[in-house]
C-alpha cells in the first residue's frame, strides 16, 4: 500500500511520527493524508489476508502433520477426505484422515 | 433369489398361526353370532308369538387351528357351538366339529383368488355337552354334506377377484393423504411345506414374481420376511418424494478456545491483531484475553444411493449442499491506543473479528458409507450407518484450531441430522389391533443374500393377562385355577399369576379347579 510506504518513509526521517501514532492513532494518520473509508479497510483487509496467508505456509512447515491435516490438505488446495466412523456406544462421530488424492 | 422376484415375501410358520388363533379366541376376535329369528308362519296369535321365535347363538368354544399338509394344501379344524331357545323358552345346544380342507390358489394376471374345498368332514356332534351323534349317523352326514358342497360350492362362490391393492401402510414422516400411503398388493402365496406358508406381496402396482420360486428361509423361525433390494429403492424414492423430514436443516454455534490449547497461535495472532490494528506502522505489545469462533450452516441433503452387500452391509453415497459462514473473534488488552476504525473498543479492551469467512452451495460428497441393515424400535427394516467417507472441498486458509473445530462440527451436524433410510415399513405391528396385547419379534436371522435381505423371527406376545378368562396360581401349595372373576382369583399375588386363554391348557398344565368357580374340575 503506497500510503503506508509513504508514512514509513516519513518514520525514518522523523522519530516522532512513531510517538505521535502511539499517542494518537486516529488524528496522526487523518493528518498525515490516509482516507480511512471502506475501500481502504478493504484494502488493508486483503493486506492482513495475504500476510496471514504467508504466515501458514510457514508455520504448517513447522507444525506435526497429524495436527495441521486439515490446514495442509486446504493450503494445497486439496478437499479434505475424512473417514467418519459413527461410535454407537458414544453416538459420537471419530474422524481420522481419510485417502489422499 | 430366494423371495420369487417378488417384492416381498413374508413367511409364516404354522404353529405362529395356531399361536394367534388361540390368542384371536381369547381376546374375542372371533365374532359371536347373537340374535332371534321367527319362524314366518301366518295368522299366529299374539299370545302364540314366542313360541315361532327360536333364539340363536353360534360361536367358537375353541379356536380354530390351522395344518398345512404334506400335499401342500391347508387343513383347517373348527368347533363351532350353536345355543338355541325355542318354544318360549326350551334351550338346547349343539357343538358340531368339522374338518375344511382347500386349496387355495391365485392367479397373478388375472387376479382372481379361488378357494378350491378338496374335503370336508364332520367329525363330532355332540348335543347338550352330553350326547355325541354315533359314528355311522355321522358318516351319513358326511356323505350328504359332500354331495351339497358339490351341488351348491360352485366357481362364482369360490373364486374372488382381488384388488391390486390389498392395502397402503403409512411411512415415518409422511404427510397425511392416501396418496402418501405405500400400496400393498398380494403377489401370491403357497403352501411351502408341511410346516410353512408364504404370501408374496408387491408394492406400486409392480406384478412380478413366480411363486414356485420362493423358498423357506424361516430357518425354523416362526416368521421369515424377504425384501428384495428393487423393493427398498421403491420404498425410499416413494418415501423421499413426499416425506415431511427436513431435508435441509441451519444450525449456529460458537465456540470459546481455550488459551492454552492455542498457545502455538497466540504469538501469529497477536501478530495479526497489531499488524491489523496499527497498519504495521507501530510496534506494540499487547495481551490476548479470548479467541473464540461464530458459526453456522445451512445443510440440504440430497437423496443417497444405496446397494446391498453380503455381510448386512449397505454402501451408501450422496452428497449434501452446505451454506457455511465462520467469524473468528479476539478481545485483546493493551496500553495502547490503537484503535483506527475496524475494532470496538472499551477502554483498554478491543474486541475485533480476525477472519470472517463464509461460502455458498459448496457440495460436500459422501464418496462412501458402510451401514448395517437392521429393524429398528418400530419392526422397521432401517438402515444404521457405521462409517463414511466424507470430501470436503473447503479453502478457508485459518489456522488450524479453528479449521479443526469448524471442520468437525460441521461433520457432526450433518451425521447427526442424515435423513433416515426406511428400507421397509413395519410387517409386524407392534400390538395386535384394538387390544393391549404386545407383539415383540425376537430376530433370530438378518442376512442380505444380493439383491435381498431376508429376516427371521420368533414372535412373542404379552399382555395377554387382560383377556384371559382363567388366571391360576403357580405357587406350589396351591396351584389352582380359577375364572377371571372369581374373588379368589383377585387374592394371588402377582408374582404367582399364570394366565390361560383355555380351561383345558390349564388342568394339563397340573391346575386343580377352584372348589367355587369351577368345582366340576375340583379334585383335591
Amino acid at each position: 500500500m503506497p500510503e503506508l510506504e509513504q508514512i514509513r518513509k516519513r518514520m525514518a526521517v522523523d522519530p516522532s511520527l512513531e510517538e505521535r501514532l502511539k499517542e494518537d492513532f486516529q488524528g496522526t494518520i487523518k493528518e498525515v493524508g490516509i482516507k480511512v473509508d471502506s475501500a481502504f479497510i478493504d484494502r488493508v483487509m486483503e493486506r492482513l489476508n495475504s500476510k496471514v496467508r504467508a504466515d501458514l505456509r510457514e508455520i504448517v512447515k513447522k507444525r506435526p502433520e497429524a495436527k495441521n491435516w486439515y490446514l495442509k490438505r486446504v493450503l494445497e488446495g486439496k478437499p479434505l477426505k475424512i473417514h467418519v466412523h459413527i461410535n454407537k456406544e458414544t453416538g459420537k462421530c471419530e474422524k481420522s484422515l481419510g485417502g489422499g488424492g | 433369489m430366494q423371495t420369487g422376484g417378488y417384492d416381498v415375501v413374508l413367511e409364516v410358520r404354522e404353529e405362529l398361526l395356531n399361536k394367534f388363533m388361540k390368542i384371536g379366541h381369547c381376546i374375542g376376535a372371533f365374532p359371536v353370532l347373537k340374535g332371534t329369528y321367527a319362524l314366518p308362519i301366518p295368522n299366529v296369535p299374539e299370545s302364540l308369538k314366542e313360541f315361532t321365535v327360536i333364539g340363536y347363538e353360534v360361536s367358537l368354544p375353541k379356536p380354530p387351528t390351522i395344518e398345512a399338509t404334506a400335499d401342500l394344501h391347508l387343513r383347517m379344524n373348527v368347533r363351532g357351538q350353536a345355543k338355541f331357545t325355542v318354544l318360549g323358552g326350551i334351550k338346547f345346544e349343539i357343538e358340531v366339529e368339522f374338518t375344511v380342507g382347500v386349496a387355495p390358489s391365485f392367479d397373478q394376471a388375472t387376479r382372481r383368488l379361488k378357494i378350491d374345498l378338496l374335503t370336508t368332514s364332520i367329525d363330532d356332534v355332540e348335543l347338550n355337552d352330553t350326547y355325541h351323534l354315533p359314528t355311522n349317523v355321522i358318516a351319513r352326514l358326511n356323505e350328504i354334506l359332500t354331495i351339497a358342497m358339490h351341488e351348491y360350492l360352485t366357481e362364482d362362490l369360490t373364486t374372488l377377484e382381488l384388488s391390486p391393492v390389498l392395502f397402503a401402510t403409512e411411512l415415518p414422516n409422511m404427510p397425511p393423504g392416501e396418496e402418501n400411503k405405500l400400496t400393498i398388493g398380494l403377489g401370491n402365496f403357497r403352501v411351502l411345506n408341511p410346516s410353512t406358508l408364504c404370501v408374496a406381496v408387491n408394492l406400486l402396482g409392480y406384478n412380478g414374481g413366480d411363486i414356485n420360486s420362493v423358498l423357506d428361509f424361516t430357518d425354523g423361525s416362526h416368521i421369515g420376511i424377504g425384501v428384495n433390494e428393487g423393493a427398498m429403492h421403491k420404498v425410499y424414492d416413494f418415501w423421499w418424494d413426499r416425506t415431511t423430514h427436513p431435508k435441509s436443516i441451519t444450525k449456529t454455534g460458537s465456540h470459546d478456545f481455550d488459551m492454552p490449547s492455542i498457545v502455538d497461535w497466540l504469538d501469529e495472532l497477536a501478530d495479526w491483531v497489531v499488524a491489523a490494528c496499527t497498519l504495521g506502522l507501530v510496534s506494540t505489545e499487547i495481551d490476548i484475553k479470548r479467541v473464540w469462533a461464530e458459526f453456522g450452516a445451512t445443510i440440504r441433503f440430497s437423496k443417497f444411493d444405496f446397494d446391498l452387500k453380503p455381510g448386512n452391509v449397505v454402501e451408501i453415497a450422496g452428497s449434501v449442499s452446505i451454506d457455511a459462514w465462520m467469524r473468528a473473534l479476539v478481545t485483546i488488552q493493551t496500553t495502547t491506543s490503537l484503535f483506527w476504525g475496524i475494532w470496538d473498543v472499551d477502554t483498554e479492551t478491543y474486541t475485533g473479528e480476525i477472519f470472517s469467512l463464509s461460502v455458498n452451495n459448496l457440495v460436500i460428497n459422501i464418496d462412501s458409507a458402510s451401514a448395517k441393515v437392521y429393524l429398528d424400535d418400530k419392526n422397521q427394516l432401517a438402515v444404521d450407518i457405521l462409517d463414511l467417507d466424507i470430501s470436503i472441498p473447503l479453502d478457508w486458509e485459518i489456522p488450524e484450531f479453528l479449521l479443526n473445530y469448524f471442520v468437525n462440527w460441521l461433520i457432526d451436524r450433518i451425521v447427526e441430522n442424515l435423513p433416515p433410510i426406511v428400507l421397509f415399513p413395519a410387517v409386524i405391528e407392534e400390538s395386535l389391533p384394538g387390544t393391549t396385547v404386545k407383539v415383540k419379534a425376537a430376530f433370530t436371522k438378518l442376512f442380505i443374500d444380493e439383491p435381498e435381505a431376508l429376516v427371521a423371527a420368533n414372535i412373542e406376545t404379552s399382555g395377554i393377562g387382560a383377556y384371559a378368562p382363567y388366571i391360576a396360581n403357580k405357587s406350589p401349595e396351591h396351584m389352582e385355577v380359577h375364572k377371571k372373576d372369581c374373588e379368589w382369583a383377585h387374592r394371588i399375588a402377582i408374582r404367582n399369576r399364570v394366565y390361560f386363554c383355555d380351561l383345558e391348557e390349564a388342568l394339563t398344565a397340573g391346575f386343580d379347579g377352584c372348589r367355587y368357580c369351577i368345582p366340576e374340575h375340583h379334585h383335591r
